[in-house]
């Protein structure tokens, strides 16, 4: 429904299911939940009408669906807009889905599971699982993404090499289908083997099959021994040696991170804060451990493998706010670098190969006369490669650097994104890296739950 | 039931011309060892082919699917569900002769295998290399990696390392239409599209054959600790594993069984001098540090609830044959009745002191002569395995048996927020209940099922998307 007005109809029966107040068309008003955090050269531009509404709870989503579907009119659910692919930019006229009012969380200590609704932000979750002497510790960056969001995307992060990705942290989930009908998926159940994992379905599915309104979500204990170790290296190969021989001894950190000097430099003065190492390339990991001893055996062995690769030296840091503070540097590797660059790539490799994708990234950035800065998860093989935006040269560049990068990742045996997922600015290139079956597979299974394509067009499937 | 095709002699020649005729067979010795598995059901196919590589696979897809023949795809036989029972008959596509290691990358914690690969053979490859494949079924020696990939399998470490499905990374996999279709990627994360991996896990041969599989592996922990515990009430030892979880405490393993199966079972695995009560083995893995401490703290909390006997070891050889015992609780119990039927219910954490006491108690409620229970399984994950020993032949039995049932699920563990089945699947045996715990979802997953296999003919009856013939 590509029409230039605004259907006023529409407004007026969206206004009586969740109150006038709660449904905005004015520019000004709903202009900030048109964006993401994708770089702005990159960023699809939203589309000339957009409704929004802001629902207190699942029974309004529903009506809301069912107008919608009813009428063949395009929905967007929001999160948190946190995003780096577009995946929430409303690029249709249609109802953008606002979950910021469904906020609550409920802490359930004995089967260590939250139950949290799909506006809910990380920041929230974190400390309602803390403030129950629990922790939730994936941590993709940005606390202010919502629940709905990080399972949308499967989220992953700096903390997600103990205890996994998103995915793993999801028993439950409250789904709203572009019918109205509303789904209970799972529970808090540890095992479940019951019917087709229709949860696994929506986990990951961008908004394209329904709405997600609430999780089931597992908690951990809150580990009581954690650190975290910088150690700086004079030489990238020496780092990248050290990582893949601490993965071998069975220790798994909970972080483990590879980042350069430039890159913690320029995030460190734009934060006003200090960088405890100084050293080229650095790795930054997270141990977490419940025990005293595990932790300090752990430090050890790690120093000692380091030591042996040449490590200019092992710093660890044990207190919490010092621990926050390069949490929260790393955090920002993104924030401080997204002005100056035309797109942050995903690119995922099996882990063994992430040498390999580093020496091809830095050959490609050599070929073009560019810099292509990295840093990334590499316990899970995940890298963030950056294209600069090198004056006089385009999008077209850009273009180039990153098909060249992509091709890298596929030559090794790698993906296009390990986290950030396809949403509407990978949709091309994913389609050219997936089989003709399988794409024919994924537009019959969105079909299967949205007959009509209503639900966020233009992501993933098409 | 649909209309399917039958097995004719031009069919039979057709399939002979593509596998060979060693690879394929309808002797009826052969097929009647084909009609079994570890449920009670019995269901003969019409030929056994034994495919050797995914043409073959493709070949006899294509066949079948152009003839509507039903196609059962079948691993080692150890379901405890039915689920590679051929209840239509058919062909019964038999792949442990699909048993290569194709890959083993530890730089990528990855392994590349085919189906027929059986659990305990491709650990044994693993161990030397210090690592492992942590799903452990208690039928490891014999299942194969393919049946634990369709069935999304668990065991004894699930509760450390998770189900099957958290270390399937990638799928090549024969469409019934005879189309290959490879899912997800050999990297540890992807998001490139909908994930139709975890969609393949878990569907028990109803919406593709797959024929080749890899695996996230990881390293194996350096030492273990355990403790064994003998306790007087089922409550109060589910309450012990409570607080081991409450205490943020993640075993390598929490298991336990009831007071008549350890008996059986300690027996049967040539333990001697524990006490009889009910049996909670307690296992922590990790650096040689941390599990001694581990142990400590985890026998202080369970002491909290009163255990009659209780005992620690860090000999691996006991260790071993404390585990042998436990995953020995379903043999032993066999031997007591001529009928054994195992189930698989899930309660949340919070709900099993009540359920696991609810449950000792049915064949009392039901006070039939010679009905009795056996309960084992998975305490730390809410995971049982309330075993029914009885007489089939006697028709009291069969009617204390399907009442039996409705106490169990009906009163007991869907009340609770529970699910029929925690790891074995739907198979046959609870096929009827798919409905029931899942109204709202069941046309969605037969809408699934179409869309894979439009003509409903791989492995008709089980899975999730029907037709059930049970219903």
């Amino acid at each position: 429904m590509d029409r230039d007005e605004r259907p006023e109809d529409i407004v007026k029966a969206l206004k009586s299911i969740v109150g006038s107040q709660w449904v905005l068309t004015e520019e000004t008003a709903i202009e900030g939940y048109l964006r993401d955090e994708t770089p702005e050269a990159i960023r699809p531009h939203p589309a000339p009408w957009v409704v929004l509404v802001k629902p207190s709870k699942v029974q309004e989503v529903s009506e809301i669906l069912r107008l919608a579907n009813s009428r063949k009119i395009p929905v967007f659910p929001l999160g948190g807009r946190t995003g780096l692919a577009g995946a929430a930019i409303p690029v249709k006229p249609g109802i953008a889905i606002s979950l910021e009012r469904m906020n609550r969380i409920e802490v359930d200590l004995e089967n260590m599971m939250a139950v949290a609704e799909a506006g809910a932000t990380l920041g929230d979750l974190i400390k309602a699982a803390e403030e129950g002497g629990l922790s939730f510790p994936l941590h993709p960056g940005d606390e202010g993404a919502q629940i709905g969001g990080l399972i949308a995307t499967n989220a992953g992060g700096v903390r997600a090499v103990k205890h996994g990705i998103m995915r793993n942290f999801v028993k439950g989930l409250e789904v709203v289908l572009p019918t109205g009908d509303v789904l209970n998926l799972g529970g808090k159940l540890i095992k479940n083997n019951m019917g087709y994992s229709l949860l696994n379905l929506f986990i990951g599915s961008e908004g394209t099959l329904g709405v997600i309104t609430k999780a089931v979500i597992k908690l951990l204990p809150k580990a009581r021994y954690t650190v975290t170790l910088v150690i700086p290296f004079e030489k990238r190969r020496d780092a990248l040696q050290s990582a893949q021989l601490i993965m071998r001894t069975g220790i798994i950190p909970l972080a483990l991170e590879y980042m350069e000097w430039e890159e913690i430099e320029r995030t460190s003065r734009h934060l006003g804060e200090a960088w405890p190492a100084k050293g080229k390339a650095q790795l930054l990991i997270i141990l977490s451990e419940f025990t005293e001893e595990g932790l300090l055996q752990g430090c050890e062995e790690i120093s000692k493998i380091c030591e042996d690769n040449h490590a200019l030296e092992t710093l660890i840091a044990e207190r919490k706010e010092e621990q926050d503070r390069i949490l929260r540097i790393r955090s920002n590797l993104y924030t401080a670098i997204k002005p100056y660059v035309y797109d942050i790539l995903d690119v995922t490799v099996p882990p063994g190969r992430i040498r390999d994708l580093m020496d091809k990234v830095d050959a490609i950035a050599e070929k073009y006369g560019t810099r292509i800065p990295i840093y990334g998860h590499i316990g899970d093989g995940n890298l963030h490669a950056h294209i600069w935006k090198e004056e006089g040269r385009g999008l077209e560049f850009a273009n180039k650097v990153k098909k060249e990068i992509y091709e890298a990742s596929r030559s090794l045996g790698g993906v296009l994104t390990g986290e950030h997922g396809i949403g509407k600015v990978r949709i091309q290139e994913a389609h050219l890296a997936l089989g003709e079956k399988e794409i024919e597979l994924i537009r019959a299974i969105k079909g299967v739950f949205d007959p009509n394509g209503i639900m966020n067009p233009g992501t993933i499937a098409g | 039931m649909q209309n399917y095709g039958r097995v004719t002699p031009r069919i039979l020649s057709r399939l002979e011309g593509i596998l060979g005729s060693e690879n394929i067979t309808t002797r009826p010795e052969e097929l009647l060892c084909y009609s079994r598995d570890s449920s009670i059901f019995f269901h003969s196919p019409d030929v056994v082919v034994r495919p050797r590589k995914t043409d073959h696979v493709v070949a006899v897809m294509k066949i079948a699917n152009e003839e509507r023949i039903p196609v059962t795809p079948r691993g080692g036989g150890t379901s405890a569900a039915g689920s590679p029972l051929p209840v239509a008959g058919g062909i019964l596509l038999d792949m442990s002769g699909m048993d290569r290691i194709l890959q083993i990358d530890l730089d990528n914690q990855m392994v590349l295998v085919e189906p027929g690969i059986v659990c305990d053979a491709l650990n044994e490859d693993l161990t030397k290399a210090g690592f492992f494949f942590p799903p452990d079924p208690a039928s490891s020696p014999a299942c194969t990696i393919g049946g634990m990939v369709n069935t999304n399998a668990s065991g004894n470490r699930t509760i450390k390392y998770g189900p099957t499905r958290d270390f399937v990374l990638w799928l090549e996999v024969v469409l019934p239409t005879g189309e290959v279709v490879e899912t997800g990627s050999k990297t540890l994360k992807s998001v490139s599209s909908y994930d139709l991996t975890r969609l393949i896990v878990g569907s028990e041969g109803s919406l593709g054959v797959v024929t080749k599989i890899a695996l996230k592996v990881v390293p194996l922990p350096e030492a273990y600790s355990t403790a064994l515990f003998i306790y007087d009430s089922v409550e109060s030892l589910a309450r012990a594993a409570l607080r081991v979880r409450r205490a943020g405490m993640v075993p390598e393993m929490l298991e336990f069984m009831g007071e008549a199966t350890t008996r059986v079972a300690l027996e049967y695995a040539g333990i001697k001098g524990i006490p009889e009560g009910n049996f909670m083995l307690l296992d922590f893995g990790g650096s040689r540090e941390s599990v001694g401490t581990a142990l400590e703290k985890g026998v202080a909390l369970c002491r909290q609830e009163k255990p009659v006997y209780f005992e620690t070891t860090l000999d691996q050889a006991y260790r071993q044959s404390l585990i042998n015992a436990r995953k020995a609780a379903l043999p032993a119990l066999a031997r007591l009745k001529p009928s054994t039927v195992m189930e698989d219910c899930t309660v949340p954490p919070t709900k099993l002191p009540e359920a696991a006491g609810k449950i000792e108690r049915i064949p009392k409620d039901l006070g039939i002569e010679g009905f009795d229970l056996g309960n084992f399984g998975h305490i730390g994950d809410g995971n049982m395995h309330p075993t029914f020993l009885f007489d089939s032949r006697l028709e009291e039995h069969r009617r204390a048996f399907l009442k039996a049932l409705d106490l169990l699920y009906g009163g007991i563990v869907l009340p609770a927020g529970g699910s029929v089945t925690g790891e074995h699947g739907i198979g046959l045996i609870r096929a009827k209940y798919v409905g029931i715990e899942h109204p709202s979802t069941l046309s969605l997953m037969r809408s699934l099922k179409h869309l894979f296999d439009p003509n409903l003919i791989l492995n008709p009856g089980k899975g999730k998307g029907g037709p059930y013939p049970l219903t």
